[in-house]
């Protein structure tokens, strides 16, 4: 399972419209929030890096988005 | 990996490469359609069955590098040569094109093969850590390092050879074909 | 994974994340930033891997490592890792490791052509015992030998020193970074009588020219690369040259890429030498105040056997020269010797030998090194004009001899792997001390190391054969005086003669005057030059091999015994890096199924022996010294008994489990909770690791290699720390004054160091006075002429082999090739070869081609193109780590004579397609 960290840049007026997009994804949480400056850390849950890149893409792509860069990754083996 | 809508391609060309189909539907039967690889240098984009026959593919032996494959029985393009980086890449030596019975317009330039592109996110040299490992294989001087020591790929000087592709030790490199005109 | 630890994770992360990218965070986030590692136990540590020595940290979770990251405070790395480093933690979790002894056996019993049995423990000591007894009744302590590395850790080699030296009295304990670093150790110890470098890594940002001699930085040490690299690009005044026998990845960030013929350093340095002098450029002052100029023979062999006894057919025209050289042209003027003309080798067994000259003498040997002469000679590259490699000798000439401009010059194998490594190491001090560039922040000769710990085990604590701890040496009596009196010996127990480096070990197996061999930590089967005699002396000849590892490999597969070793974080250790700097670090694991550290081992064989059955008399063949009988060590059980020793009392106890080393209690608080399998397994309580660094920290304390106490070096803050540490305080530059301690008050610099400071005085052809004049304070310039390698390409052997690592796998690949993503990324070893050499040979990229020398062939793919290695028109290369291209089975087991040092990077053989 993989679990990162998404550093996610809006204009500090659309940060609440993105945010409620954002929760939209699957395997998205909206964790915290600066309207100040425009950022949003989110996490995103996924099964491989394949997936992983594929909704950071996703992130990219959504409407008031103007960066989004995975800034933590945790990565665990499955227990065997 | 799962394609967005303006990938779809309904040339033939795309129908021969299975795209179009692995795009509508038909889950099941998606790996018989699905691209393996790029076809070899000197046919691409001619890599469809007026000009790639069945024959004996002779190009396979031709290939120094070995990296000529062909696409499997129970394939839409079964016995049809394509190229598969998994351990080495293309010399562009011409040789395939030399061997080819359909008597290939084979021009002196190699021909870009596609793209290979570099995920930052992956590259361990973009994470503090000191890696080589893909530059000491590119003949072309695509990949470099900046002063901090991350790794970047020069897309106008990238032949698409595919050298680099198997030997990333994090899979950060992947390879984009060229689309077709 | 639970969801409630899911969310946490990912709370965590989150939190983390938001912190780095500075968005405030409310109360309940900084909890969380706190508990992202929950479960996770940090500890900080060492890359396991090359000399240069990076602080990594270590995250652990029910017992396995879980992370490594490169450890920001550490001053070495700063936080970075290179690609091994970065896998540090996967190295311990290979499929293959080895968990528990293994024992040839037929039907039972110990069978030398029997397969591989698991045994325990007690039943594989049981074997080692017996057989080791058997052979030291025959042979006495020559007849046994422990082979170990420069990546034991500082207790490995100190208990393995000690138990070969002080117990078995056996001198034959030599380590692997023989042929690593023995030339710089001999450099150092005849230039400057004291070991180890003057400077640091800090040289890097304080100098302007940074010059690579025969050392690949970018793939060899890539983090202190990386250093320079940040230098060369800061600052618009720093250059960097690349000298090379091939172009390599070093040359991309290079101002200067001087490519060389093999061996031909010799002449270049005396090149510069000579310019310095013309130029007027000597720095009077300091050379007078603080050098003297020396020379040496130049008939000393080339560390071959000296008879054809063994030598297979094709060897036997290169063995005939270590006796009888014909000097070729550019040797003879070299030489100031005739072309042609039979130079018998008469000082192949004196070859430290030198004496005091003057300058006038100095000045007359450089002299015909002039621009025209070693510019034809040392020529590199067939593709390059003359007067092209002409411009760029003087442009370095000019750089070293620019009076403002700071230079280092660093070198690693390319010097130190070299028929005259010794010569090339005292040649690259030869031209910073006439500049008086040494020794000095940012300027210097700057000898790096392969090894994690050849600095710190293998020169420190002297597991050499003629080495005792902190830079002493066995065949001196007072040396001896001085360790017995540390480790409570009697008199005259120590052996003064001097034992078998590495290279010897395995003739003596060939020879059959070795029948008892240990390997600890390395894989000399793979690593040794000219393999195919080793390989066949170990399975052939009747004798026992024991081989400690943690994975299978060409050594293992050649033993009779195999024991599990724990690796790097599953024991206590402690390494030194090569700018001097000792690290230590915990147990964070404990070691797979049996494997068991090195220590234990030790110890645990210790206990089979009592003095009576080693403190006898002991006939050691060729032992000439006026305190000794001839032939023998002396029977010292009596003198034991008066020093309250009992003939009964076991190695163990006498030389390990000491009352002072007892007082070492374990547990204790510095540990910090961490386990310790040794001591667990030991079962008597003290603290082995801390006792045995303490007790050998004794011996350098106020002789100038003062270490700092055990629990310091485990200090949260402390990222080791560069002896001498003197009141707590680490030392940058030696020698000098505004640095270093030791400096006589007001000398400005003092090159203290006491060894080989009395020497005769003569003139370029020997001794004209045999009077001893002391030198005290005093570094050598030494001049040392240009001398062919003793075998070179013919018609039939046309190429140049050169032989070396690659960045992704370390030495033998035993574990870097156990991680999936460095094996992915150098799956095999290439032949590297010119384009033009396939294609005149009918070879093209990626084809199989056997490469031949006069002792071996093997198979290998050929590589001409890619930007890793672009070899020279008749230069190839081929890494050594990969045990199926098995190139040191061509490799010619030549030496320098001074070190000992085989010379891996030239030899002959030639290519032919497969």
């Amino acid at each position: 399972m993989n679990l990162s960290a998404i550093l996610v840049i809006t204009a500090p007026a659309e940060v609440n419209a993105c945010m409620i997009l954002l929760g939209d994804l699957p395997g998205i949480t909206v964790h915290h929030s600066d309207p100040a400056t425009g950022k949003i850390i989110v996490t995103q849950e996924a099964e491989s890096i394949d997936v992983e890149i594929e909704g950071l893409k996703h992130i990219k792509s959504l409407h008031g988005v103007a960066m989004a860069e995975m800034i933590y990754h945790y990565f665990e083996q499955d227990e065997a | 990996m799962s394609r967005s809508t303006d990938d779809v391609d309904t040339s033939r060309r795309a129908f021969l490469r299975g795209t179009y189909f692995s795009h509508v539907g038909r889950e099941g039967d998606k790996q018989k359609h699905l691209p393996l690889g790029p076809p070899p240098p000197w046919h691409q984009d001619k890599l469809d069955t007026d000009l790639c026959q069945d024959c004996d593919a002779p190009c396979l032996s031709a290939c120094e590098p070995r990296i000529i494959k062909r696409y499997p029985d129970g394939h839409l393009l079964a016995g049809r040569p394509y190229l598969n980086f998994a351990e080495s890449g293309c010399t562009f030596c011409g040789d395939c094109a030399s061997a080819c019975p359909m008597k290939l317009d084979y021009a002196g330039n190699p021909p870009k093969l596609g793209q290979v592109k570099l995920d930052i996110q992956s590259c361990l040299a973009w994470n503090d850590v000191f890696c080589i490992s893909c530059r000491g294989h590119c003949d072309h001087g695509a990949l470099s390092l900046d002063q901090r020591r991350r790794m970047h790929l020069d897309a106008d000087a990238c032949t698409g050879c595919g050298r680099c592709l198997p030997v990333c030790p994090n899979k950060a490199l992947s390879f984009h074909q060229c689309r077709s005109k | 994974m639970s969801i409630t630890r899911r969310d946490l994770l990912k709370t965590s992360i989150a939190a983390v994340a938001a912190t780095s990218v500075g968005i405030p965070l409310s109360r309940e986030g900084h909890t969380a930033a706190l508990k992202v590692d929950e479960g996770w136990r940090w500890d900080k540590g060492v890359c396991r891997f090359c000399g240069v020595g990076c602080g990594i940290q270590i995250a652990t979770k029910d017992g396995r490592i879980v992370a490594t990251k490169g450890d920001p405070d550490s001053p070495v790395n700063r936080g970075l890792n290179c690609i091994k480093g970065y896998f540090n933690g996967k190295i311990l979790y290979g499929e293959d490791r080895l968990t528990e002894p293994l024992l040839r056996m037929k039907n039972g019993r110990f069978d030398k052509q029997g397969d591989f049995v698991p045994v325990t423990w007690e039943r594989a000591f049981d074997e080692m015992e017996k057989q080791f007894k058997k052979t030291y009744a025959d042979l006495g302590p020559t007849g046994v030998a422990v082979m170990g590395s420069g990546q034991y850790t500082i207790q490995e080699g100190y208990a393995a020193t000690k138990l070969m030296k002080a117990g078995f009295r056996s001198n034959n304990i030599d380590p692997n970074a023989r042929h690593c670093m023995a030339s710089a150790v001999a450099g150092f110890m005849q230039t400057f009588g004291v070991d180890e470098p003057a400077g640091n890594y800090d040289d890097i940002e304080e100098t302007d020219t940074m010059v690579l001699w025969g050392a690949n930085m970018a793939e060899m040490h890539p983090i202190l690369w990386g250093r320079i690299a940040d230098r060369r690009l800061s600052n618009d005044k720093a250059r960097i040259v690349n000298l090379s026998t091939y172009s390599n990845m070093s040359s991309d960030l290079a101002d200067l890429e001087i490519i060389f013929k093999p061996q031909t350093d010799l002449a270049i340095q005396n090149y510069i030498a000579r310019e310095i002098i013309k130029r007027d450029a000597v720095n009077w002052d300091f050379v007078n105040k603080h050098c003297a100029f020396a020379t040496g023979p130049y008939d000393i062999g080339y560390g071959m056997r000296d008879n054809d006894t063994y030598a297979f057919d094709a060897e036997k025209d290169i063995q005939a020269k270590q006796n009888h050289v014909r000097l070729d042209d550019a040797e003879a003027v070299a030489q100031r010797r005739k072309p042609g003309e039979r130079v018998a080798q008469d000082n192949s067994k004196s070859a430290n030998k030198h004496w005091l000259i003057k300058f006038e003498h100095f000045k007359q040997a450089v002299e015909p090194y002039t621009l025209d002469y070693v510019a034809e000679l040392a020529k590199g590259d067939a593709d390059e004009t003359l007067g092209q490699f002409k411009l760029k000798l003087q442009q370095l000439a000019d750089l070293y001899i620019e009076a403002q401009r700071k230079v280092v010059s660093f070198w690693t194998m390319g010097f130190n792997q070299h028929q005259r490594g010794t010569w090339v190491n005292e040649q690259a001090y030869m031209n910073h001390l006439l500049l008086g560039k040494q020794a000095n922040p940012g300027n210097g000769a700057f000898s790096l190391t392969g090894q994690p710990s050849a600095c710190g085990t293998a020169r420190e604590v002297g597991t050499f054969s003629h080495r005792l701890p902190a830079d002493m040496v066995v065949n001196n009596a007072k040396h001896r005086a001085v360790a017995e009196e540390i480790w409570k010996l009697p008199s005259k127990t120590l052996n003064p003669k001097v034992g078998s480096h590495i290279t010897k070990i395995m003739r003596d197996l060939e020879d059959g005057t070795v029948k008892w061999l240990w390997v600890q930590v390395c894989n000399p089967f793979q690593g040794t030059a000219n393999a195919n005699h080793w390989i066949k002396a170990a399975r052939e000849m009747d004798n026992f091999i024991v081989v400690a590892d943690a994975y299978p490999g060409i050594s293992t597969k050649v033993a009779d015994l195999v024991l599990p070793a724990a690796m790097i974080f599953e024991k206590w250790g402690g390494y030194g890096n090569a700018e001097r700097r000792t690290q230590l670090w915990r147990e964070q694991v404990p070691p797979p199924g049996q494997a068991r550290s090195d220590v234990w081992q030790v110890l645990e064989f210790s206990k089979r022996f009592t003095l009576k059955e080693v403190w006898g008399e002991q006939s050691i063949p060729g032992l000439k010294d006026e305190e000794f009988p001839s032939d023998a060590l002396p029977d010292v059980l009596d003198a034991a008994t008066a020093m309250g020793y009992s003939p009964a009392s076991t190695l163990y106890d006498v030389l390990f489990a000491t009352a002072e080393n007892m007082k070492f209690k374990w547990p204790d608080h510095i540990a910090k909770g961490h386990d310790n399998h040794t001591v667990a397994h030991l079962g008597d309580g003290w603290f082995v690791e801390k006792a045995l660094f303490e007790e050998y920290a004794r011996f350098g304390r106020g002789h100038a290699h003062d270490l700092a106490p055990f629990d310091l070096y485990m200090h949260d803050d402390v990222r080791g720390l560069r002896w001498p540490v003197v009141e707590g305080r680490e030392t940058k530059w030696r020698f000098n004054e505004a640095y270093d301690p030791y400096v006589a008050k007001g000398s400005g610099f003092d090159f203290y160091g006491p060894a080989l400071k009395s020497i005769p005085s003569g003139d370029l052809d020997g001794v004209t006075d045999q009077e001893k004049v002391n030198l005290a304070g005093k570094a050598k310039i030494f001049f040392r002429p240009y001398a062919a390698p003793v075998e070179q390409p013919d018609d039939n052997y046309n190429l140049w082999l050169c032989t070396g690592r690659v960045l992704e796998h370390w030495h033998s690949g035993t574990m870097t090739r156990r991680v999936p993503e460095l094996h992915r990324a150098v799956p095999t070893a290439m032949l590297y070869m010119h384009p033009r050499d396939a294609e005149t040979s009918g070879i093209r990229r990626k084809d199989v081609a056997w490469i031949e020398s006069r002792r071996g062939k093997i198979k290998a793919l050929v590589e001409t193109h890619g930007s890793r290695n672009r070899m020279p028109r008749g230069t190839v290369f081929v890494p050594w780590f990969d045990e199926g291209v098995f190139i040191n089975k061509l490799t010619l087991d030549t030496t320098c004579p001074i070190s000992k040092q085989t010379d891996f990077k030239k030899c002959a053989v030639k290519v032919y397609k497969a």
